[in-house]
């Protein structure tokens, strides 16, 4: 809240404060790191791992410092090293940290982090997972990747082939089949789903009656290796394929992306492609918050409530359409601007629906809040405390609705959002109710901060005429999703980029689930899971394995299915 | 207290908003993209769209004389940088999306173009149409170094910048 | 008895059997009106549901043998009670006994069908089969004693001799078709088989044609359930229009009316919490129960 304020009277006090601490700080590891040039958006210090602890715990005495990102990179094509990234950032000076550890193959133990920032637990055990650095003074254990995937073989490294993974992979369910004497097996991989979610996900639930004692989760069931798909794409490829991460924010991605790479190659984009992409984003948050509100009503019980938000949403669909040729995967960012432009017409209408869409939702949202059973289970569950929050650095609406004012496009301002005025939501009661009312605020803000950037539109192009890559450039491109801070992180390559780090917001927030779960009901479990607004996406395979050849195909399941089709006919 | 009785008259007000499909109005704005479809005459079989296609629906597929520029629709994801790159304009971005079909070879649409080949090593390398349209664009290429293939137009400059002096 | 009047029991028993489905089928257009779409196609789409689940293979795990028993004889007791009380609003002229041992009949035979469902969904080893179970016994420990409750205040409201007789009849109506609407299971209170929570609850272990005869049995109870109230005032107030017959016309249309708003009602509210039903459950009834003996005593003081 005060920070909020002082941002307001624009006097920044705690900037002010930051800003002397920051000075301090990087006053204080003269002798341990290095500082090396980065630009105005990011600070970069490279320390050997032995000064690592050291220097972080330095860095966190600066206030409201929150890790944001982790990168581990296989860099000994260029320089020899592999190479961590830990990214830091700092709200109230709008500027990145990034504190870079090299090391060589031969020793890849670097001392864990995880009693300093809680956050990074996650990051850790994925590096470990992927790219094979150990992390001293922790457990470590199968994150990722499936439990019986092979000890030496790691997918991020640049010298992984698929063979080593073939010649190595033993499924454990072959020496079961050898046990019941079958011919060959299929492995069908269905679940696990639990039927509170739609997607795949995993939460153990331990409940003793309708309490819930405790909580395990596993995921990344649907791990697609897409940063390490993006590597071998152009760099306008990747936007479509960045689009496809996720099913409902998609276009924040292909903009986090092209953001990072224009960034890092410092391309001047056009003022009219920022009024658009931010035209865009808005919209993706209108229709966004509008499908979660649908949702967290069905789960609620009311489906009225649900039927209604959703044919409100329709319209933000439909204009979404009309504006960039598609519903969902908008196909319109590439790297230097956008590819399809906004004329008078168009703004017309889009002014026509956003002016129908807040009509209907003022009313809406009014009747579907103040039915006795949506307030009476939304309030008072689900809570999370504002110290986790703020030690897990949780991002988005999550956060928000714990009274922790973190919003990227007033911290770390990108697109158009500069040149207009807006508020962020905050709410302090910390459970459902909060984190409901923040995104409901959210929509009337998207809807006024559309109109802002309608009205001011200016000419130009859309697009920059042309640019040159140019190799071995970090940058760090970060969106306001709607479910909180996307951020990415490119290493640029020739014609392609060489490391790409996609970090979604729901990656940051999932370990908060587990604090929220503590003794509630059984029955609030699947509100309160939704209540962060999880995002995953869902693809699944089939393996055959012929037991007596040992030979492994991996087959497609709708290739099953219509054999089995074609057997039946 | 009995606010939540309202949406009663509101959905009084409404009606249905169901769009019974294939009987009422059309689903899609001006401005949609669906499938594409490649103008052979226009088409000079330069491979941009190739280069270009993310999920590579458009391909080159080679048999014999003939260049097949193939595009799958099981693959497109209706972009359209395809249209965006083409040199020639040769390919429209619809609005079709009833795709749907289950013989798989109703997805496939073929652009053939004939090849030249090289007249001294018989390599097939570039349509005809590219090169005549590099013919007309670039006047000052000397005549005896167009119908050969890359590797043999080398030889044959080095050839004759030695053999010159 | 005329010859007329049997065969308008024998219509009206009938019309027992084959409303119900197509009541539902109501239900879900009125719902899906209010939420802007078109719902299922015609208003037999719950009888076609029925029969196409009747018509699939009967697959029963070797630990839940006994479904089929609970089942059976709830469906028999169901249509007894139909029986019994078409019988009884035909012939309010001639009752043989006074007609609180009706009441008595109707109610005994109610609760027995609830608890023999309750021996249907115990007798399936789910897990969310037993969380669903546990959560309709207490809804039913609340309502079940009110129903009975009110049950009695209403008539006893009848032959209070005060001019109050109506408010106190109004005041405990009011609470039985209250008690009515929770017993139905329907939105608000259907946590048994609350789907994203507990996947179908405690009806997860029937499929085929258990689950096409459970879903005909409930259909018919809620029916019956809303055409109690309506035989019991016929009854108390020994209506007499005319033919015998008109009594059991006027018996379905207004049971299907109360059917109707009932519908309304549960589209526009959402799922409740147990302990939040349980308490609001117990806060009403006691509050109802409290605000008749008070309105009691203050005219018999009069």
């Amino acid at each position: 809240m005060y920070t909020y304020l002082s941002k307001l009277c624009n006097v920044d006090a705690n900037g002010k404060f930051n800003e002397v601490y920051l000075n301090e700080f990087i006053q204080s590891i003269q002798g341990m790191a290095r500082i090396e040039e980065g630009g105005t958006d990011f600070l970069r210090i490279v320390v050997l791992k032995d000064n690592l602890y050291n220097v972080v715990e330095k860095l966190l005495k600066i206030k409201d410092v929150y890790l944001r990102t982790m990168v581990s990179s296989d860099e000994r094509t260029i320089n020899g090293f592999f190479k961590l990234y830990y990214i830091f950032g700092i709200d109230t000076l709008s500027k990145s940290v990034i504190v870079e550890v090299p090391l060589t193959e031969n020793d890849l133990i670097v001392p864990t982090l995880v009693n300093l920032v809680k956050a990074v637990d996650w990051y850790e055990r994925e590096a470990h997972d992927l790219m094979g650095i150990k992390f001293a003074g922790r457990n470590q254990y199968r994150f990722v990747l499936p439990d019986d995937w092979p000890t030496d073989v790691y997918p991020l490294r640049k010298d992984y082939a698929i063979q080593d993974l073939m010649k190595l992979y033993t499924p454990k369910v072959i020496e079961r089949a050898k046990e019941v004497e079958a011919e060959a097996v299929t492995i069908i991989p269905i679940g696990p789903y639990h039927p509170a979610l739609h997607e795949p996900e995993y939460f153990e639930l331990y409940v003793r009656g309708e309490k819930i004692v405790d909580v395990r989760y596993v995921g990344f069931m649907v791990h697609r290796g897409i940063e390490k798909l993006g590597e071998s794409m152009k760099y306008n490829q990747v936007p479509f394929l960045a689009e496809r991460i996720c099913g409902i924010c998609g276009f924040v991605h292909s903009t986090s992306y092209c953001q990072a790479v224009e960034q890092a190659l410092q391309i001047d984009v056009p003022e009219r492609a920022q009024y658009i992409r931010s035209i865009v984003l808005e919209l993706e948050r209108l229709h966004s918050h509008l499908l979660w509100l649908g949702v967290a009503f069905h789960l609620l019980g009311y489906d009225t409530g649900f039927m209604h938000s959703w044919r409100i949403r329709e319209q933000v669909m439909i204009l979404a359409e009309l504006l960039t040729g598609s519903r969902k995967t908008y196909g319109i960012n590439i790297v230097g601007g956008v590819r399809r432009d906004i004329d008078e017409d168009k703004i017309r209408k889009s002014l026509e629906v956003l002016k129908n869409v807040e009509k209907e939702f003022k009313t809406f949202i009014d009747i579907a809040v103040s039915v006795p059973q949506v307030k009476a289970r939304l309030k008072g569950t689900g809570i999370l405390p504002k110290s986790e929050a703020h030690a897990l650095s949780l991002v988005g609406p999550t956060v928000r609705g714990s009274g922790i004012p973190r919003d990227i496009r007033k911290d770390y301002p990108y697109a158009a959002y500069r040149y207009i005025h807006f508020d962020v939501a905050v709410q302090d009661e910390c459970d459902n109710m909060a984190r409901a009312l923040v995104r409901i605020d959210e929509i009337f803000e998207s809807i006024d901060i559309l109109r802002q950037l309608l009205d001011k539109l200016p000419k130009g192009a859309i697009a920059v005429e042309s640019w040159d890559p140019e190799p071995h450039r970090i940058g760090i491109g970060s969106v306001e999703a709607p479910r909180g801070e996307v951020i990415h992180m490119v290493i640029t390559g020739i014609y392609s980029p060489y490391r790409w780090r996609v970090r979604a917001p729901t990656y940051q927030n999932l370990p908060a689930v587990p604090i929220m779960l503590r003794e509630i009901e059984l029955a609030d479990a699947p509100i309160t899971i939704a209540s962060i607004d999880p995002c995953f996406s869902c693809t699944d395979r089939a393996l055959i394995i012929n037991i007596k050849t040992g030979k492994i195909e991996g087959v497609p399941l709708y290739v099953l299915s219509r054999k089995k089709l074609e057997a039946v006919r | 207290m009995v606010q939540f009785l309202k949406i009663l008259p509101i959905s009084a007000k409404i009606g249905t908003v169901t769009v019974m499909y294939p009987y009422d109005r059309p689903l899609v704005t001006e401005s949609f993209r669906g499938a594409i479809e490649v103008d052979p005459d226009k088409c000079i079989g330069c491979g941009a769209c190739t280069r270009i296609c993310p999920p590579k629906a458009l391909s080159f597929i080679q048999e014999g004389e003939t260049l097949i520029l193939r595009y799958f629709v099981g693959r497109c994801i209706f972009c359209g940088m395809c249209a965006d790159t083409c040199p020639e304009k040769a390919i429209k971005i619809t609005k079709e999306f009833e795709l749907a079909s289950d013989q798989i070879y109703e997805l496939y649409s073929d652009v053939q173009h004939s090849l030249s080949i090289c007249r001294k090593c018989g390599k097939k390398f570039v349509t005809r149409k590219l090169m005549n349209k590099v013919k007309n664009l670039v006047k000052e290429l000397p005549e005896e170094l167009l119908e050969l293939c890359p590797n043999c137009r080398r030889i044959e400059s080095l050839l004759r910048t030695t053999t010159t002096r | 008895m005329e010859l007329t009047t049997i065969l308008a029991i024998f219509l009206s028993i009938s019309l027992y059997i084959f409303i119900p489905p197509i009541l539902d089928g109501i239900e879900r257009k009125i719902k899906a009106n209010i939420q802007t779409r078109y719902g299922p196609s015609t208003i037999f789409q719950t009888w076609y549901d029925i029969l196409k689940l009747m018509s699939k293979e009967l697959i029963i795990s070797t630990e839940v043998r006994y479904l089929i028993l609970p089942l059976s004889i709830s469906i028999t007791l169901t249509l007894f009670l139909a029986i019994v009380v078409s019988f009884y609003v035909a012939s309010t002229k001639s009752l043989l006994l006074p007609y609180y041992s009706y009441a008595a009949l109707f109610l005994v035979t109610m609760i027995s069908i609830h608890a023999l469902h309750l021996l249907l969904y115990i007798s399936s080893a789910n897990l969310f089969s037993i969380i669903g179970t546990f959560r309709i016994i207490s809804i039913d420990v609340a309502n079940e004693v009110s129903f009975a409750t009110f049950l009695v205040l209403t008539m006893v409201s009848r032959y209070v001799n005060s001019s109050a007789s109506l408010s106190l009849f109004i005041l405990s109506f009011i609470p039985l078709l209250i008690a009515v609407y929770v017993s139905s299971r329907r939105l608000p209170y259907d946590l048994h088989e609350a789907e994203p929570e507990l996947a179908s609850g405690s009806i997860i272990e029937l499929s085929g044609p258990i689950l096409g005869l459970y879903i005909y049995n409930h259909l018919l109870e809620k029916y019956l359930l809303t055409s109690i109230p309506v035989a019991l005032i016929m009854l108390m107030f020994e209506l007499n229009v005319g033919n015998q017959s008109i009594h059991l016309l006027f018996l379905h249309i207004f049971a299907a009316i109360i059917y109707m708003v009932f519908s309304i009602v549960s589209t526009i509210l959402g799922r409740s919490r147990i302990d939040l039903a349980f308490k609001t459950l117990i806060l009403i009834y006691s509050l109802a129960i409290i605000i008749w003996i008070g309105v009691y005593i203050f005219e018999q003081t009069l």
